[in-house]
């Protein structure tokens, strides 16, 4: 006798046996001039007509068929009819037959339209989208991320054409900082994790979560204003066409860090997943309201508060490290009307580098070696979780709603410790520092489409997305001991030394939008008229708090004693270490970033050879920084306000001689904005020993005016040459300096202009055109140069050393070439990946002191993958990383301010896929 | 005793940092030398005891067998320059990099950060006890600079009319906060005596004990502190 359960699952698994004696059609239909999707589509398979095989309002459709080559018939009102034959349909898979519908009055294209093949994988899908945008855009689908050695998003977009990542995921387009690159995750803005930038690290976004990621490189009034370089559009994974749940486990080693020594820091059982941050959390003892220091707190009251911090200022070490890990499991699948599909990733990753740190100095006209740290070193375990959740459920064919959800949470466990010359004491120092840093961002929201029919196929979108991210950074410790002459070092009480520090970040953003759009066909005039609006309403709150432990009789205390033992709480007395607060007035505030934006825009074909779409955005915009000491009863708070309302006209001409051309043409005007921190006029410092930043009040927003061409030839397949040149010219671009204190101060300024040009090429071939026996091989390639000047204002010519200089952060060649080898035969396929970015500049130099470069970084990968099984189900995977383990490698002047290498990555993973 | 130069630091802030017009402290050890101060205007040959810098001699107001007080001619050269020191038997020679600024604030004290030499509005020495208000302008003394608008006597006292002014604005922060500076030069009658009037900030968070760090330049000075209400 079955229980009810049983009977379910017995009628659930004959219902995927079912499935699995036939196959699955699926594709989306798309409008050939506009690349909108088209609705109502009717799909007769092998001449037989069926109501429901027809698209949604997406353009999707999915439909069943026997195993065997079919031929589809495409109809809809307004639309030529397109043929697709030979569609071969394999028992339990999925065969994907996307196609265009071109304008009945455009007879031209008919013929070119009937020859085409249904499209067979993401690469080209990603392609076709491309071809059909009104703006100039780049991308890499799910097949790419998932076949690169990329581990996360930040990777993954080095290899797209003109993209470099600098530090810790920032996105640089087209030789433009992060400051002129947003990112959006499913249509929506997304707040940061860093205190001082505006942009989103990319390296928090695992690969296999996403599903793809466009840049676009243009500007239409439909997207928010303030990019320049690229609009990063991340899309999460999207709803397989039938059930799927695989896992996958990745183990690997690097050559300097795995199995050798380690120093790591004490912790607790959470901190392996990322999630440590309780341990170090700030004691309850410590009032929340009051600075603590002699004469505002009693001595024996002193004396409790800093016992009530645990003794915990030495690293702990680890005789060899252990390799990487990484897991992942995700799943989905359709029932009736609803869509589902959920991921689940986590990774630890342990790295090591050594380097040499130089700070220069200038005497005169000559540049000198100041500080020079010989051995400096630092240990990371990197814990990085992510999850997402995404759902669709369709009211009908004209009605559907979305829900999307993502999470993802970044931990950096992180040993320093380094020794050499400091200029700044003139001795030898030493330096142990600990430092726990958690980053996490939750992005959910809520999506509708809306066709109506019977309101000449018009379509409303709205969506409604609240982000939230968090930087918390709990219990930095640093202690620093100066060289005695007979070698021995005791501890040094400078002011960063035997310190305690803790910052929490927290960011949202609401953000409700909406458009509404109607096609229309006049003639040979066909189009889009399109309105709509966005409300970005952002959210931050800061806080930090500094403590230090200052010794007052030298006579009472050991110096020379370890840490530990040193900073004990039988020494933590009022004649040994007292504990003073140095939380400065300006380490907690609050900020606000309102942005209403509204658009109107028109997309035009005229005939099947020209398009021109166009529209004016309004942005009206705010922000104000409220910086308050809450220690301070009746404070009053510092406000910091920058208001404007600008317009943000876009301009896009795409002339297709032929369905495989494209020539494109496009102006617009876009924006850059100063973060929270760079209007704030004080010093700040997010980080113990980073940058201190000082903000300037008087900064105004940057309007930067844009000018692209591009040509783009698609030979078919996934087959692409383009060639594109573009000119930005820039009005008051925000412009980060550094002034050679002891204390690395950074500040910013509105440049008087910019301008900046380049040229970049692409192509994607396969070899087998070039040279049959080649047929297994295939290239893409990628080359941008970046030429830019920026101009200064007189009454900054005396402060900035370079009065002619390139803008911070662009590096003049960026180069991508990927070699692809696929034998379908053996079940392998290879991928070796050469990167190289040329030198750059990282910081500004100021008062005759050397700009520094970055100087330029080649960089090898190479990916084999092997499947195996009766359905494929196993999958094999080894990846070698950085194999040229190049040096990075910083310089100032004449002279090396920085250099390390990472070594190389080993990694072999195995994916089992249940169906 | 070995008699040896063993470090030449900014007189104010006794950082490595030092520019041409400034104060400076030669530590080291020096037999033979008697304990002796000078006084304004500051001659070159103090207990005979000389210095030069860059071969030009530098006024010396303070030496014993392990200090020597002087000030770096105001006619150095930026760059890496020798220095001399002779005493009754000895002579020491050691380099000595010259900057173009070296902002350095006195301290009255050794603790962390040290209390300024700061005179409050009405000119009494600004102390826990005796603190400044908010809005007031106060009075911070140090060495390093940099060049003055007007020529400079080595060792002689500033004039009081007309004030010699630094040629670069100073950028002062109190707690912080970018302070507004009325007055960056010599302090007249003194030698090598950099005055700066500042106007404490009147935020309310700027209160009790106050970090202020000066930069000049772009080069930075020591950090003191000073007492606000």
């Amino acid at each position: 006798m079955f229980s009810k359960a049983g009977l379910f699952l017995l009628v659930a698994f004959a219902a995927i046996v079912s499935a699995q004696e036939t196959g699955t059609i699926s594709g989306s239909v798309y409008d050939g001039q506009t690349g909108r999707p088209i609705l109502g589509v009717k799909i007769a398979v092998d001449g037989v007509a069926n109501d429901k095989n027809t698209t949604d309002s997406d353009g999707l459709f999915k439909l069943l068929a026997a195993p065997g080559k079919h031929a589809l018939k495409f109809t809809a009102d307004n639309y030529q009819p397109v043929d697709i034959r030979e569609v071969e349909v394999l028992a339990g898979k999925v065969t994907e037959a996307s196609t265009l519908m071109t304008n009945q009055r455009l007879v031209t294209s008919i013929d070119v339209v009937e020859k085409m093949d249904a499209t067979a994988s993401t690469t080209e899908t990603m392609l076709m989208e491309r071809k059909l945008s009104s703006v100039v855009s780049d991308s890499i689908g799910h097949q790419e991320l998932s076949e690169s050695a990329a581990g996360d998003a930040a990777g993954a977009l080095e290899k797209v054409t003109g993209v470099s990542v600098v530090g810790d995921g920032f996105v640089y387009v087209r030789g433009l900082g992060e400051r002129y690159s947003a990112t959006q995750l499913n249509g929506a803005v997304i707040p940061t994790t860093e205190p001082e930038k505006r942009v989103v690290p990319l390296d928090l976004f695992p690969s296999s979560m996403i599903d793809n990621i466009k840049i676009a490189k243009t500007y239409a009034a439909d997207l928010p204003a303030e990019f320049s370089g690229g609009l990063v559009q991340i899309q999460s994974m999207e709803f397989p066409s039938k059930a799927h749940l695989s896992v996958s486990v990745k183990g690997g080693f690097n050559t300097q860090t795995t199995g050798s020594p380690f120093l790591t820091s004490p912790g607790d059982s959470g901190d392996f997943f990322g999630f440590g941050g309780g341990y170090r959390a700030l004691p309850a003892l410590i009032p929340e309201n009051q600075r603590l220091f002699q004469g505002n707190v009693a001595p024996d009251q002193l004396q409790a508060y800093g016992r009530a911090f645990p003794t915990n200022w030495e690293p702990t070490y680890i005789n060899k490290q252990r390799p990487a890990a990484d897991w992942s499991i995700n799943g989905g699948n359709t029932w009736g009307k609803l869509g589902l599909v959920s991921a689940l990733t986590f990774s630890n990753k342990p790295s090591y580098h050594n380097e040499t740190q130089r700070y220069i100095r200038q005497d005169g006209n000559t540049p000198y070696i100041f500080t020079e740290y010989n051995d400096f070193r630092e240990y990371t375990e990197n814990a990085r979780l992510g999850a997402v959740l995404n759902g669709a459920y369709r009211l009908s064919s004209s009605h559907k709603l979305l829900f999307k959800s993502m999470y993802t949470h970044d931990t950096d466990k992180n040993t320093r410790e380094f020794s050499g010359a400091d200029g700044g004491t003139g001795t030898n120092l030493q330096s142990q520092r600990l430092r726990y840093v958690q980053r996490s961002l939750f992005s959910s929201g809520v999506e509708g489409d809306h066709s109506f029919a019977n309101l000449l196929n018009s379509v409303v979108h709205w969506q409604f997305t609240f982000s939230s991210s968090g930087r918390n950074e709990p219990d930095l410790r640093e202690v620093f001991r100066g060289q005695l002459p007979n070698g021995d070092y005791q501890f040094a009480a400078l002011g960063s030394s035997a310190v305690r520090f803790y910052s929490n970040l927290k960011d949202k953003i609401y953000e409700p939008q909406g458009d509404y759009s109607i096609p229309f066909f006049k003639g040979s005039v066909t189009g889009l008229f399109k309105v709509g609006v966005r409300t970005t309403i952002r959210r931050r709150d800061f806080q930090a708090r500094r403590f230090r432990y200052i010794p007052q009789q030298l006579s009472t205390l050991n110096l020379l004693l370890p840490s530990n033992q040193l900073l004990a709480p039988a020494n933590i007395r009022p004649s040994g270490f007292q504990l003073v607060e140095f939380t400065r007035g300006t380490d907690t505030y609050t900020a606000t970033g309102d942005i209403y934006a509204g658009y109107a825009m028109v997309d035009l074909n005229f005939g099947s050879k020209w398009r021109l779409s166009g529209g004016l955005r309004i942005e009206d915009s705010k922000q104000e920084v409220l910086t308050i000491d809450n220690q301070i009863p009746g404070s009053i708070p510092v406000r910091a306000f920058l208001q404007n309302r600008d317009p943000a006209p876009a301009v896009n001409l795409v002339y297709a001689p032929s369905l495989k051309h494209n020539l494109r043409a496009s102006y617009s005007r876009t924006l850059s904005r100063p973060d929270f921190r760079e209007l704030s006029p004080f010093d700040f410092n997010n980080v113990l020993g980073g940058f201190v930043t000082v903000g300037n009040a008087n900064l105004k927003r940057a309007t930067i005016n844009n000018y692209d061409f591009r040509w783009e030839f698609f030979p078919g397949g996934n087959q692409l040459i383009a060639a594109s040149f573009f000119l930005k010219k820039f009005n008051s671009p925000i412009e980060s300096t550094i002034l050679p204190s002891n204390d690395l101060r950074q500040s910013f300024i509105n440049a008087k202009g910019a301008r900046n040009f380049g040229v970049e090429l692409e192509m994607r071939q396969d070899l087998k055109a070039l040279w049959a026996p080649l047929k297994e091989f295939s290239v893409s390639s990628n080359f941008t140069f970046v030429d830019s000047n920026i101009q200064i204002k007189p009454e900054d010519a005396a402060i900035l050393t370079s009065q002619n200089r390139p803008l911070l952060g662009q590096s003049r060649y960026i180069y991508n070439g990927t070699l692809q080898w696929a034998r379908p035969r053996w079940r392998s396929d290879a991928r070796v990946m050469a990167g190289y970015v040329s030198r750059r500049i990282t910081d500004v130099g100021t008062f005759r002191l050397p700009d520094i470069y970055q100087e330029a970084t080649p960089n090898i990968d190479v990916v084999y993958q092997y499947t195996h099984g009766e359905r494929n189900q196993w999958t094999y995977r080894v990846e070698g990383e950085n194999l040229t383990n190049t040096d990075f490698r910083w310089t100032q002047g004449p002279f090396t301010q920085r250099q390390y290498v990472l070594g190389r990555t080993f990694q072999v993973g195995l994916t089992y896929t249940f169906f | 005793m070995n008699a040896q130069i063993s470090s030449v630091r900014n007189g104010a802030s006794f950082g490595t940092e030092l520019a041409a017009g400034s104060w400076a402290t030669l530590f080291g050890t020096f037999p033979g030398v008697t304990q002796t101060v000078g006084q304004t205007p500051v001659g070159t040959n103090l207990a005979g005891v000389t210095l030069t810098v860059a071969n030009v001699s530098a006024p010396v107001y303070f030496v014993s067998t392990t200090q020597i007080n002087f000030i770096i001619p105001a006619g150095v050269a930026a760059g890496l320059q020798p220095l001399q020191v002779k005493t009754g038997s000895a002579t020491y020679d050691t380099n000595i990099r010259v900057l173009t600024a070296a902002p350095g604030i006195f301290t009255q004290d050794a603790a962390t950060p040290p209390k300024g030499a700061v005179l409050n509005q009405n000119f009494s020495l600004n102390t826990s006890t005796n603190v400044a208000l908010r809005g007031d302008t106060v009075q911070i003394y140090g060495t390093g600079p940099g060049a003055f608008k007007n020529a400079i006597t080595d060792g002689a006292g500033a004039p009081s009319s007309p004030l010699n002014q630094t040629k670069s604005t100073p950028q002062v922060f109190v707690g912080g906060v970018p302070a507004e500076v009325s007055f960056s030069g010599l302090a007249p009658n003194f030698a090598a005596l950099w005055q700066l009037n500042v106007k404490v900030p009147t935020q309310s968070f700027i209160t009790g004990r106050v970090p202020v760090v000066v930069f000049m330049d772009g080069v930075s000075s020591n950090e003191v502190a000073i007492f606000v209400q």
